[in-house]
């Protein structure tokens, strides 16, 4: 398992000054939890992650590009993860292959409907019950028990795509390579808010890829949210 | 209900917490009649395992009855009385399917925490901390156990509640520790009067063995291995292991050296303070003096069953007379699952009985006491258990 960057990470160089770097970091965490309560705005979370960003770093994207030192192309962060499920391969492909399937295991997705043979509606639900985000998807890819792959249509709030390769493992079953690429939100802004964002979404598609696996074979997902302990 | 809780290291708590419930379809929930102490256990208590978290409860060798079974559950009913797997396995990846059932994929819901230490994670465990999945244990009055269909044997009627709670862990393990490396007619060495140690050497005249050696130093341990598992008790503190045995074979070693310790082995003289000094500042997270001497005891070409409780990193690990001498070394957590039938049917035969390994009743409530004694006065007593419901 592994992440893989496409282009190479921007410049860490500092380039905000020690009392900015303050204000910066008050300010963003401030927005940032302005916009997670009461009335939820998605913009002041953006911003406020982007002045904490760059508060805590010292790196201010925006600046660096506007002194031409860092211009880059949209930032994509791919995220590779293969795990062998004991399973027969026409089984796991034909489990994925069912779209509406993949909620039962991506635990951030709460519904994905499937609107013909290419196209689906996919929603997901934003952390901290900031409610719903929805868009639509499209196959791109899909041979029988080898390949399946998925991309966001063109102006998604969230802009995923993502493949997955099955292949014969053997008396171990079926191996699952997948692919994750997740694009940061267009311009320098998304760039910063991608770099907080990225271990989180790491982890996340990783517990996904695992997810999946535990469900397939055992019909269920192990947790101990909700058992007993001395510290509640 | 109550539970016996991790409060920090060295200090344990009766906390009043809500009942557990069924979570996933194959849960169930056990009443526990008895929940045992374990020499692992005290790993945890004394601060060497990472990821014990404040609340936790601990425990994992236990018997009970069934009083809840969720929807997936086939093969259990409500009042059944079973003996529980301490090693949480799933029944469907590769390595259950293999009855490899400590190495189980999917247990392990923390696994990334355990996979950044050993590459991969393994199965869960209850009560074992956050790295074996942070499941909540059995010194309390329930418990839920997951992949109950797979965890959960029931107790033939012949049998009590006493006499199937060892089948749970300490015999198991002690009989993997022989299973992996007996051969009719060998002579087996077991380093480790402790439950898992006398366990190990009862097993061995289960898979054949001629004869029979058990070390410790505790002579009150050493005492209920002669009387129980018919094994000739060496002290360590009182005698030249090396030499004994390389007498009792005719100058050969014995063809099996099982290490019944683990990670907080202790030695005599400037081996015993140095690892000791170590393991207090960190430089080392398991003391191997036990395993050293087992190596050096074992016949060229011998079998290593290695069944004690290893964490981390260890010095001063003898790996040349290891690779020099041919040995095998043969190494797991328990699998349980595999072992828990073949061990309740020979309960049943007569062949077997582990029920001396249990000189101490506690409640729950004299957790901290039970604990503080099983640690220091290991030459008076070989494992308390609690019984939550009274």
């Amino acid at each position: 398992m592994g992440k893989q960057h496409l282009d190479n990470s921007p410049s860490q160089k500092k380039n905000v000054s020690k009392p900015e770097r303050i204000l910066s970091s008050l300010a963003g965490g401030a927005l940032l939890a302005n916009g997670l309560i009461g009335k939820k705005s998605p913009l002041k979370i953006l911003a406020g992650g982007f002045l904490l960003y760059r508060g805590l770093t010292g790196n201010c994207p925006a600046y660096s590009a506007a002194a031409k030192l860092n211009i880059r192309h949209p930032k994509n962060i791919t995220i590779k993860t293969s795990l062998t499920v004991n399973k027969p391969i026409a089984e796991v492909y034909a489990f994925w292959r069912n779209l509406e399937n993949l909620p039962l295991f991506m635990k951030h997705l709460e519904s994905v409907q499937v609107t013909d043979r290419i196209t689906s509606i996919w929603r997901a639900k934003v952390p901290g019950r900031l409610g719903t985000v929805e868009w639509k998807s499209s196959l791109f890819l899909d041979q029988e028990n080898e390949r399946i792959g998925w991309r966001s249509d063109e102006g998604a709030d969230i802009m995923n795509s993502g493949t997955v390769h099955f292949k014969d493992g053997g008396k171990f079953g079926t191996e699952i390579h997948a692919i994750i690429s997740y694009h940061a939100p267009a311009g320098i802004l998304g760039e910063g808010i991608g770099r907080l964002l990225n271990p989180i979404f790491e982890g996340m598609v990783q517990e996904d890829i695992k997810n999946f696996k535990r469900y397939i074979e055992t019909g269920e997902i192990p947790t101990i949210e909700g058992q007993p302990s001395g510290s509640n | 209900m109550k539970a016996l809780c991790y409060i920090g290291t060295n200090k344990l708590n009766v906390e009043t917490v809500k009942d557990p419930e069924i979570i996933n379809p194959q849960d169930a929930i056990i009443r526990v009649v008895y929940s045992s102490v374990c020499g692992s256990d005290l790993h945890y208590l004394h601060g060497y395992v990472p990821a014990m978290k404040e609340g936790d409860i601990i425990g994992h060798e236990f018997v009970g009855e069934v009083v809840e079974v969720g929807p997936g559950v086939s093969k259990l009913a409500i009042g059944d009385r079973v003996v529980v797997a301490p090693n949480i396995g799933c029944g469907s990846c590769y390595h259950c399917e293999h009855d490899e059932w400590s190495l189980c994929d999917n247990s392990n819901q923390e696994g990334f925490l355990e996979e950044k230490m050993v590459g991969y994670p393994t199965g869960a465990f209850f009560g074992c901390s956050h790295l074996f999945g942070g499941y909540a244990g059995s010194h309390a009055e329930y418990i839920r156990v997951p992949y109950a269909d797979h965890g959960c044997f029931k107790i033939p009627e012949a049998l009590s509640y006493e006499q199937g709670l060892f089948v749970s862990d300490a015999m198991p393990t002690g009989y993997m520790a022989a299973d992996m490396a007996v051969k009719p007619g060998d002579i087996v060495a077991v380093w480790g009067a402790g439950a898992v140690g006398q366990m190990s050497a009862l097993s061995a005249w289960l898979k054949g063995a001629s004869r029979v050696f058990i070390i410790d130093k505790h002579s009150y341990r050493l005492g209920l291995a002669a009387a129980h598992t018919r094994s000739e008790a060496l002290n360590y503190e009182q005698t030249d292991i090396l030499e004994v045995l390389k007498e009792a074979t005719g100058g050969r070693g014995p063809d099996v050296c099982i290490d019944a310790v683990g990670m907080e082995s202790n030695s005599t003289g400037f081996e015993d303070f140095y690892d000791k000094a170590k393991q207090a500042v960190k430089i080392q997270s398991d003391r191997t003096s036990a395993l050293r001497q087992a190596i050096m005891a074992c016949r060229k070409g011998g079998m290593l069953s290695v069944i004690g409780v290893y964490s981390g990193f260890a010095d001063k690990f003898p790996l040349g007379p290891l690779v020099i001498k041919g040995l095998t070394l043969k190494t797991g957590m328990v699998h349980a699952q595999k072992y828990i039938p073949t061990l309740l049917e020979h309960i049943q035969k007569g062949e077997a009985d582990p029920t001396f390994l249990k000189t101490h009743q506690w409640s729950l409530e004299q957790g901290n006491e039970g604990y503080k004694l099983f640690g220091k006065e290991r030459n008076s007593i070989l494992r308390g258990v609690f019984s939550p419901g009274q």
